[in-house]
């Protein structure tokens, strides 16, 4: 899937990882490749942006750590962050529930006029 | 312009080679301070590190592997341009954060002066003020609603899912408003009355539109650049 298909709700999807525990950039790309089974498999500089701003909304929150001769920025969800990723989940299950109804041809009572 | 090489763990030439040029093409496409860029470019060459290891774990070869990480990273140009994007924004939302906090300040400062100058009551003076720097109404016109959208817009963009370049754009509007703000104010001294006790109740007023002038010409500037970068 490409980052145009997804953009809208790349920013839900790395709350969602980050929702599992703090996490460094390449981490969080890696979790979207195994959780969705390989179908979001997006350029890794896509990220980056994401969780700047992410950041800026106060969404996330990151600090930095030294270590194996290289500095590493990890990203960890703020309570900001938990209420947004738990309005967008609503919202998502909504959405995803009337496409499925509507694709689906479920219950339908509407017919066409002839 | 600085060389990067951030991997000193990888011994193969080629392969730190490779990344450097990487993160030059990277570093030229993000008008940022020493410092600002040297924290983008150890995080992603840390994310770049990453990448080549787990391509290394995987069984490739380390020049395979660099040219695999490389690959995954995308273009460094659109990747500069999504990045200045995004740090613009949040330079925009400090440019009005700074500007609806010190305004209030700056008028204090002016109308206090102008008040004790006279020797008259405060509220008296903004009528003075106004007429010292006539244009300073218009200033205040712009100024205030685009720093508000600058200092508030960035996070209501993103939580609403919205475009956030208006916040920007607002940035770039009120420093521009606030330098001719202070400027007009600063100048108007010119044909202010020159007795020495006038002159010492201005001189508060004007550090603090002087110190307001650079730092907002500084950052309004960073924030065009920023915007240009994002293309």
């Amino acid at each position: 899937m490409t980052a145009e298909a997804l953009k809208g709700h790349l920013d839900g999807l790395l709350l969602a990882v980050l929702e599992r525990g703090p996490a460094h950039g390449y981490a969080l790309i890696e979790a979207l490749r195994t959780s969705s089974g390989g179908t979001f498999d997006l350029p890794t500089g896509t990220v980056y942006p994401a969780l700047r701003r992410l950041e800026t909304a106060g969404l996330v929150a990151s600090t930095w750590e030294k270590g194996d001769g290289r500095q590493r920025r990890t990203y960890e969800l703020t309570g900001a962050g938990r209420r947004h990723l738990a309005q967008q989940r609503e919202s998502w299950h909504q959405f995803s529930g009337a496409v499925t109804a509507v694709m689906d041809g479920g219950d339908i009572t509407w017919r066409p006029s002839t | 312009m600085e060389a990067f090489d951030l991997i000193p763990a990888h011994g193969d030439p080629q392969a730190r080679a490779t990344i450097a040029d990487y993160l030059q093409e990277l570093a030229a496409g993000l008008p940022l301070s020493h410092r600002a860029r040297a924290e983008v470019m150890a995080e992603i060459a840390d994310g770049l590190a990453c990448a080549f290891e787990a391509h290394v774990a995987a069984g490739a070869t380390p020049a395979a592997a660099v040219r695999l990480a490389v690959a995954e990273f995308g273009d460094p140009r659109e990747l500069s341009a999504a990045l200045a994007a995004e740090i613009g924004r949040a330079h925009a939302r400090r440019i009005g954060a700074g500007l609806v906090a010190t305004g209030p300040l700056v008028g204090v400062a002016w109308i206090g002066a102008f008040a004790q100058a006279t020797g008259t009551a405060w509220w008296t003076q903004i009528g003075a003020l106004m007429a010292s720097a006539p244009i300073y109404a218009l200033v205040l016109a712009v100024s205030v609603p685009a720093a508000l959208v600058a200092a508030s817009g960035v996070r209501l963009a993103v939580r609403l899912g919205l475009g956030a370049r208006t916040a920007v754009d607002a940035a770039a509007l009120a420093s521009v408003a606030c330098v001719i703000g202070d400027v007009a104010l600063v100048s108007g001294l010119a044909f202010a009355p020159s007795d020495p006790a006038w002159s010492a109740a201005l001189a508060c007023a004007v550090s603090i539109s002087l110190v307001r002038l650079s730092v907002t010409v500084g950052a309004g500037r960073r924030v065009l650049l920023l915007r240009a970068a994002a293309r």
